[in-house]
């Protein structure tokens, strides 16, 4: 068994490899910055304090996803994190095209958004979305369709076409 | 859709130094590290302690049984015992303030904690698409760990009245459970997603593979959890949007006052034996909200 420090270092690479994607996730999950720096701070907590796979490049990051998502859908019930930031606020930093696009986003069911950011932004397959995010890969498929075609529709509402 | 123009739109979203730091600070800390290692070292001192406390019982009951064989035959408890069957329920739940997991027999005596709210998700309510709050119930999600401990035990089940067992699906230590998935409904609530939970009035375990659940005190994706909520009247009219934390204490030291867990073990010989908890929520404040038990039969 590898000493402490080996898993420390390992430990911090993973954190620092990672740390934009988890809080990508929560971000577009959780539509506030603060809330999404939180999940970041509990799925790492999770990541020191649990079995881990953290010799497994692959299935790590897979573990992560799927922790951070879990801790989204669990802090969505949450009466305290709702509404805590208002959304033009946690906006303004954006430009106003990419203000509108993450708008439209957060207007898609939490699962499409998810699905949105593993298949075209982590370039993940159908069947590995399925499998990180414990779904039928039929429900993936028509869930990835259902939200192109929603995100688009709203695009072209908005004035934008983006595709 | 340009994926170009979504990718640049996510690859501006970043976390900031300051937060990195933070988590990379705590590992090095060895303050979470180090609550894992704390939780393995009582646990194996108890682990020995129960074994030579059991042993020391089984030579005076042996003993007993060789020296008094009439008496105990005759002894007005006999009949119920002379199988050796009995059981008692423990708590596990892990301490608030250093995780540290410490196992307590349940009687019926004392409250005795046997979890706490989980961890972010404090008083729920169910988001209806992103923004319809119209169908909010104020509910409350809560880790807990009971396992119980005698002698000729089988199996155990546990069924719970005014209120539901969350279980994660696929989860092996629990072997047969009772309920459906739209108990949820009731709740305005549905737990993970895709059927991850699913909500049961009872659920049971075997003996031999009980589930250890102190290892998820503090985790918002234990495989078992207690969903309880305000009564139907309580609820009426209340918003998500009022209410300062003198009333959050009020609903949620309300929140199990009709709930029971009734405990049932199954001897081997095909016997049962029951004993009923009494459930309670103890508002400290917004990050220590425990849920109690104590045998009231």
């Amino acid at each position: 068994m590898e000493n402490s420090i080996g898993t420390e270092k390992k430990l911090e690479e993973i954190i620092r490899k990672y740390a934009d994607m988890i809080y990508r996730i929560a971000f577009q999950n959780l539509k506030s910055k603060a809330d999404a720096e939180d999940i970041f701070q509990e799925v790492c907590i999770s990541l020191i304090t649990k079995n881990a796979p953290v010799d497994d490049e692959l299935h790590i990051k897979n573990w992560l996803i799927r922790v951070t998502v879990n801790k989204c859908n669990n802090f969505h019930k949450s009466f305290w994190q709702r509404n805590r930031e208002p959304l033009s606020e946690t906006l303004k930093c954006f430009p106003h095209e990419q203000q509108e696009l993450l708008e439209d986003i957060w207007r898609l069911p939490k699962n499409y958004r998810n699905i949105i950011y593993l298949y075209y932004y982590e370039s993940y397959t159908i069947a590995e979305i399925a499998e990180i995010l414990g779904l039928n890969p039929n429900t993936v498929s028509s869930s990835l369709q259902r939200a192109r075609k929603k995100l688009k529709n709203v695009l072209i509402e908005g004035g934008f076409n983006y595709g | 859709m340009d994926k170009k123009f979504y990718r640049e739109t996510i690859d501006s979203i970043k976390i900031s130094h300051k937060a990195v730091d933070e988590a990379i600070e705590k590992l090095h800390s060895g303050d979470t590290v180090g609550k894992v290692i704390k939780m393995e070292k009582p646990k194996h001192f108890k682990l020995k302690a129960a074994g030579m406390a059991a042993a020391v019982l089984a030579l005076v009951v042996a003993l007993s049984a060789v020296f008094y064989p009439y008496s105990a035959s005759k002894s007005p408890v006999a009949p119920k015992n002379k199988n050796n069957n009995s059981f008692f329920i423990t708590a596990n739940a892990a301490e608030a303030t250093n995780d540290e997991a410490k196992s307590e027999k349940i009687t019926s005596n004392d409250f005795v904690k046997i979890g706490e709210v989980v961890p972010t998700v404090g008083f729920l309510t169910y988001d209806v698409g992103d923004n319809d709050i119209s169908n909010d119930r104020m509910v409350g999600l809560f880790n807990y760990d009971l396992k119980c401990e005698g002698n000729n035990i089988d199996k155990v089940t546990y069924k719970i009245d005014n209120a539901t067992f969350c279980v994660k699906n696929g989860y092996k230590p629990v072997i047969d459970k009772d309920g459906q998935n739209d108990l949820f409904k009731l709740y305005g609530l549905t737990v993970g997603e895709e059927g991850e939970y699913g909500a049961y009035y009872s659920y049971t375990v075997d003996y031999d593979n009980q589930p250890d659940l102190s290892k998820y005190a503090d985790d918002i994706t234990a495989p078992l959890q207690i969903l309880g909520g305000i009564n139907e009247k309580e609820q009426k009219g209340q918003t998500t949007k009022v209410h300062g934390k003198a009333k959050w204490s009020e609903y949620y030291n309300s929140i199990f006052n009709d709930t029971v867990i009734t405990v049932t073990v199954t001897f081997k010989d095909g016997t049962e034996q029951s004993q009923k908890l009494q459930l309670q929520c103890d508002y400290k404040d917004d990050k220590n909200i425990l849920v109690n038990a104590k045998v009231i039969e």
